[in-house]
């Protein structure tokens, strides 16, 4: 069964400055679906909006065609990786494990990966910042919910560690809908099946690179570079 | 650890373990004045919660994430700290009042 997640009618005002307002955004499981912007075009805002911890001044947040106020609060739902991470210091890989992974099959794949194995005993804050980046993002990818958003979970990674997580990626969206922003650009392209961008608080949907050229999210020296 | 027990060796790390603080500043007030130190020590209980929910909300506001991923909300989170606290002082101040003389 597919299960669709639906974000639109979105007005959010800091300041009496609009950041968002004209916003469509939709997610279905299999599918990844890729948000790009600049610096403060309101990427983050509209994942937190959609996660249910930011109120906007009207939203409208459909989970299979019903409304819901705060879309983490429903069962087995979604999780969300904001850019400062959300696993605490003192838990070890394996109690993260344990919070997170429910199935078994999953806990085992999960230790399959060299960089989850052999981490599994050290606490989470005395990795390095790309390792607890790594752990983040591989434990929501194969935690047990149908949507997933994440705010550039890139970032702080090496491109190695990149590399590593994208055939999870792959792997784990058959089964989940994605939401990913990250300024990682080339490697959001290449994972997304849809692909929206941020520009003067609305979305634009992005069929081809050269849109992004057009928007100004690309300078032109990079397109002809 | 199983996950329930994890989760709420956690929440009680997060939100209860520096409350204990206040919950031992009242004990000479029930060892001193006894029965009469009841209202006493429930305001210092509700001063030292308030003033650890404010701390966290300003210091640790990010960290209230971890378990908005696990469903709970902030306000579930105070109810359940405030359960696991009171529950605490309780069992605190029923043995020490056992012990006094």
């Amino acid at each position: 069964m597919t299960h669709t997640l639906e974000i639109d009618s979105v007005r959010l005002v800091f300041n009496t400055k609009v950041t968002l307002s004209d916003v469509y955004l939709k997610s279905e499981t299999g599918k990844i679906t890729g948000i790009l912007g600049r610096n403060g075009s309101g990427k983050s805002s509209l994942l937190r909006i959609i996660f249910g911890t930011l109120q906007a001044e009207n939203q409208s947040v459909r989970l299979n065609r019903q409304y819901v106020r705060a879309l983490y609060q429903q069962p087995k739902a979604i999780h969300y990786l904001p850019q400062e991470g959300i696993a605490l210091p003192y838990l070890s890989g394996h109690q993260l494990l344990q919070l997170f992974i429910t199935q078994p099959e999953r806990y085992d794949r999960m230790l399959q990966v060299p960089e989850i194995y052999q981490h599994q005993h050290q606490r989470f804050g005395t990795l390095s910042t790309g390792l607890q980046k790594f752990w983040e993002v591989m434990l929501l990818l194969y935690a047990d919910a149908r949507f997933l958003l994440l705010d550039e979970p890139f970032s702080g990674i090496s491109p190695l560690l990149v590399e590593r997580l994208l055939p999870h990626f792959q792997q784990q969206a058959q089964h989940k809908g994605i939401i990913i922003t990250d300024h990682w650009y080339e490697t959001i392209l290449a994972l997304s099946h849809s692909l929206a961008l941020l520009v003067h608080g609305k979305t634009r949907p992005i069929q081809k690179r050269e849109e992004l050229y057009d928007w100004g999210y690309l300078s032109s020296s990079e397109h002809f570079g | 650890m199983k996950r329930p027990y994890l989760l709420t060796f956690i929440l009680y790390r997060e939100f209860v373990v520096y409350n204990l603080i206040f919950t031992v500043a009242a004990v000479p007030w029930l060892i001193r004045f006894g029965q009469h130190s009841y209202v006493t020590i429930g305001w210092i209980k509700i001063i030292g919660f308030a003033l650890s929910a404010t701390l966290y909300w300003f210091f640790r506001k990010n960290r209230l994430l971890f378990f908005q991923n696990f469903r709970l909300s902030p306000w579930q989170l105070l109810g359940i700290a405030l359960v696991i606290d009171g529950l605490q002082t309780y069992v605190i101040l029923l043995i020490v009042h056992t012990l006094l003389p």
